[in-house]
């Protein structure tokens, strides 16, 4: 079976910083960085200065450190807190702590692609619902799509992976800086009191989205939206990306919530894993730490209208129209009656529910019937990148069912 | 003021302040005494004799009890230098006199010194030493150098040569420690040494160890050090009598001789600083690392000799341990760099600590504006202070 | 829209994947010339290094605290820490010291009066009194 040579595409994410080559790249690169706090005509001054000579490494004048938007690639050695990070989360030998260092400096804290954590996080992201939304389905091939969305968001949404972040004992920086310790995760942070959602999303996948009152549905949320089904910023040209940090605007980069700061962290390192330490590691981190979390999905049901979705399901699944009939009760005339109805499709009982009321019951028993179909799970489950190990058994196609049914 | 009143002054306002004052009984009973000292004091103040000389004579039980009339050190300083304006003139003429009896006694033919302090009527000077001239004799030169020698060339320099010349007594079976005479070579004598080289026999021998360069260094050095020890003088005057064989071993002879010279009267020429062992460099030849010095007579001869060539002193537990050579140096390169007193020093020297990625040792307190530096946050402090005008 | 997914937030479940150890950074503290640091000097100097060697995912900061009993301060992953003063202990004490503060969870100590604690449901079920051996009256 031919496979895709992605380490070899990859190349533009890793970027000079992260490959071991390349020190003088490296070092002309940190010797145009210099533009911190001084004035911008001064820095353009002393840009072209450096420009001018691009092959002579001992005109790089003396910058001190905090003038660095983030911390030299050199300081990642002597950080005990990244080799501890690196430790402790089990990482291969072979991502470097300098590319774990890079990992946590976030785009707001320094704007310039070769050292922010920003390629790696898109790889990263992607890799991750890839892997997330491929066990989901495979394991529960009936569930609704908006459970999907809400099961991918506790898997991988930024919440968990704040959460996670956190338990992995990553500390937040104060402000990014050179001087940071780089086993810091560093991002600009937001100003107090500020709210980060205030503004409504603009520039999104989406279109007519200044049609706040259209309806939308959750077809069009696949199209459109991201793995969760939130709109999501459309991705800039790539001539914004570009690394010119000098460009920058008096503002500089717009702050972010450690919430995003830190999602885009874990992103990262799942990205910089599959590119150092390749597929396999990647796929194994994945498990050990995202899906080894625990997730009960029958919890994540909201129905409006069950008795009716379950009407509607046994017509699309030609099964006999659903009864409920009460199986026991007891203190009907009292204060707290308890009636316990079951639903039954022909002699099959769907599903049971106990309630103080007989509509109560009803409802409850139709979620239950709703849910035991919901949340079939195939014994064996098997998932498509499972196809990607060595060996691997023919694949054989999973089921996956229609979805939820439209009212 | 005599000198008794003056140390019994200190507690004299004490008693007072105690008679005026309520005391308890027990206190009384103690602060009781001293007033009567002091009362008693005052009575014989006018007498000649104080307390202390009174008290001295009563214990010994005669009028002339033994030792120091005033036990305190004698006058006062301001009463000492009082008295030395009023009679400084008339003390000199008895003092030269003194001298001139001392001198005459010294030029007296039948003049022994003892040996034993039995029958003398007086152990030490006669007079009051401090005020005569220096004396050639009273010049003290070191016996061995100065300054201590640091740098590991001028050390292993310093111990080839000792081990040549060591070797090359050994040979000439003379005394060891008679090399301690020549305190340094002659520059050309030095360079002969240097370029002998030292090939210990098994088990680290001493005899005929020095392997010579050519057959005229031979002859040179045996030469010398055939002089050296002994009445060198005479040896020296032979030298310059006897015919020279070659040129060279004149001029060295005359060296010798001026060396010889030059030892004696050590304090009179005016030593140039030169550099040591005429920076010269280090010698190829690590052979002279092999020498035992299990031999307590040749231990002792080259520690001396070491130890007079660089100025390093070894105690007596590190004396019992050396065997070798080698142990010499190693001990004193160790000197050289000595343990680190401070733990944060010895952590940082450790090289398998400072291979581990995960460990970061701080010589200083960390406090917690290190905090802030390292969380980024210091410079937003310092600019928000500087933006308020605080630094 | 029929159904709704509800938004939540997956559950750790520390050593069902991987295992994070909870004490992420441990202080040494010593004084240079004070007695009561003398075992805590030996142990920095012997047994430091096996020690750090053993723990790569612990973050270790050795500083001299001067005029100050030797502290050993672990840093937790909950945000909590914890410190211990090894005053004239011996080194073999001090280890002891170190292990202990490196197998905390960080927690407060508390009693822990049911062996088993767990977020996962009761295999058994919740007993409910409609079901099963129903008695008529």
């Amino acid at each position: 079976m031919k496979r895709l040579q992605l380490q070899r595409w990859s190349s533009s994410a890793l970027s000079s910083r992260a490959r071991t080559g390349g020190r003088l790249q490296r070092h002309l690169y940190s010797g145009t960085r210099l533009q911190s706090t001084n004035s911008y005509s001064l820095q353009d001054q002393s840009l072209g200065q450096q420009l001018a000579p691009p092959s002579a490494t001992s005109d790089v004048p003396k910058f001190t450190k905090r003038q660095l938007p983030s911390p030299p690639a050199e300081a990642a050695r002597e950080s005990a807190k990244l080799a501890a990070l690196h430790a402790r989360l089990y990482l291969p030998s072979r991502l470097p702590l300098e590319t774990l260092a890079r990992c946590l400096v976030d785009a707001s804290a320094d704007p310039s692609a070769q050292f922010n954590n920003q390629s790696l996080a898109v790889l990263g992201n992607d890799l991750l619902s890839n892997y997330a939304s491929e066990h989901l389905i495979c394991t529960y091939p009936r569930l609704p799509l908006t459970v999907i969305f809400a099961a991918m968001y506790a898997y991988v949404g930024p919440k968990t992976l704040l959460a996670m972040s956190r338990e992995w004992g990553v500390e937040h920086a104060a402000a990014p800086g050179g001087e940071v310790d780089p086993g810091l995760l560093q991002y600009k942070r937001l100003d107090p009191g500020a709210k980060p959602d205030a503004e409504p999303l603009v520039g999104t996948t989406r279109p007519n989205e200044d049609q706040t009152t259209w309806r939308r549905s959750i077809t069009s949320s696949v199209v459109y939206d991201n793995e969760f089904g939130d709109p999501e910023r459309a991705a800039s040209p790539p001539a914004e990306l570009s690394d010119e940090p000098f460009l920058m605007n008096d503002k500089g980069p717009a702050p972010v919530t450690p919430e995003a700061a830190s999602a885009t962290f874990a992103r990262a390192v799942m990205g910089a894993i599959y590119l150092h330490a390749g597929r396999p590691a990647a796929k194994r981190f994945f498990e050990q730490h995202f899906l080894s979390r625990q997730l009960d999905i029958s919890k994540m049901f909201n129905f409006q209208q069950p008795a009716r979705d379950l009407t509607r399901l046994c017509a699309r699944e030609n099964y006999d129209e659903p009864v409920a009939k009460i199986i026991s009760e007891t203190g009907r005339r009292s204060r707290t009656p308890v009636f316990v109805v079951g639903i039954f499709s022909g002699v099959d009982k769907l599903g049971e529910g106990t309630g103080a009321s007989l509509s109560e019951a009803r409802a409850r028993a139709s979620v239950a019937a709703l849910k035991g179909w919901y949340l079939y799970s195939p014994l064996e489950v098997r998932v498509p990148s499972a196809m990607e190990e060595d060996g691997a058994a023919p694949w054989k196609p999973v089921y996956v069912d229609l979805g939820e049914v439209i009212v | 003021m005599r000198s008794s009143l003056r140390l019994l002054n200190l507690e004299a306002p004490a008693s007072q302040r105690s008679r005026n004052l309520y005391v308890c009984s027990v206190c009384r009973h103690e602060a009781r005494p001293r007033p009567f000292v002091a009362r008693q004091f005052l009575r014989h103040a006018s007498d000649s004799t104080p307390i202390t000389e009174r008290v001295r004579r009563k214990l010994w039980g005669t009028d002339n009890p033994p030792g120091l009339k005033d036990p305190y050190g004698g006058e006062g300083v301001f009463e000492r230098k009082f008295k030395r304006g009023q009679s400084a003139p008339q003390e000199n003429e008895p003092e030269a006199a003194t001298e001139a009896a001392e001198d005459a006694v010294s030029e007296d033919s039948s003049y022994e010194p003892a040996t034993t302090w039995e029958g003398l009527q007086r152990v030490g000077h006669l007079g009051t030493w401090s005020d005569l001239p220096p004396t050639k004799a009273d010049a003290y030169t070191s016996f061995s150098l100065n300054r201590r020698l640091t740098k590991p060339v001028h050390l292993s320099l310093a111990a080839h040569q000792t081990a040549v010349e060591l070797s090359l007594l050994h040979t000439l079976k003379k005394p060891l420690t008679n090399i301690c005479d020549v305190i340094e070579h002659e520059q050309p004598v030095f360079k002969l040494i240097r370029n002998c080289k030292i090939q210990p026999k098994s088990s680290g021998q001493w005899d005929s160890a020095v392997v010579y360069p050519d057959k005229e260094t031979e002859e040179a050095l045996v030469y010398i050090f055939e002089q050296i020890g002994g009445a060198q003088e005479a040896a020296a005057e032979v030298a310059t009598e006897v015919a020279p064989e070659t040129a060279e071993d004149a001029e060295l002879a005359e060296i010798e001789a001026a060396e010889a010279e030059d030892a004696e009267f050590e304090e009179e020429v005016p030593t140039t600083p030169s550099p040591p062992f005429f920076g010269y460099r280090d010698v190829k030849d690590k052979g002279y690392l092999d020498l035992s010095l299990n031999d307590p007579i040749t231990k002792f001869a080259f520690l001396k000799r070491f130890s007079q060539l660089t100025g390093h002193f070894f105690p007596d537990p590190v004396i019992h341990q050396i065997s070798s050579v080698q142990h010499v140096m190693k001990h004193v390169l160790a000197e050289q760099n000595p343990k680190p007193k401070k733990l944060a020093d010895f952590l940082v020297a450790d090289a398998s600590l400072q291979s581990l990625p995960n460990v970061k040792i701080f010589a200083k307190k960390q406090k917690p504006s290190h905090k802030d530096e390292e969380l980024g946050r210091k410079k937003l402090i310092d600019a928000e202070l500087r933006e308020r005008g605080l630094v | 829209m029929p159904v709704q997914g509800i938004r939540t937030v997956t559950a750790a479940r520390n050593g069902v994947g991987a295992f994070i150890l909870q004490c992420k950074r441990l202080d040494f503290h010593y004084c240079d010339w004070a007695g009561s640091s003398r075992g805590m000097v030996s142990f920095l100097k012997n047994q430091l290094t096996a020690f750090a060697k053993e723990n790569p995912q612990i973050e270790i900061r050795v500083s001299p605290r001067p005029h100050k009993h030797p502290v050993i301060k672990g840093h937790f992953i909950n945000g909590r820490e914890k410190a211990v003063c090894v005053r004239n202990l011996e080194p073999e004490q001090i280890f002891q010291k170190a292990n202990l503060l490196k197998q905390n969870s960080g927690e407060k100590n508390k009693r822990t009066k049911k062996p088993v604690t767990s977020i996962n449901e009761s295999v058994r079920g919740i007993w409910s009194p409609y079901h099963g051996g129903l008695k008529g009256v």
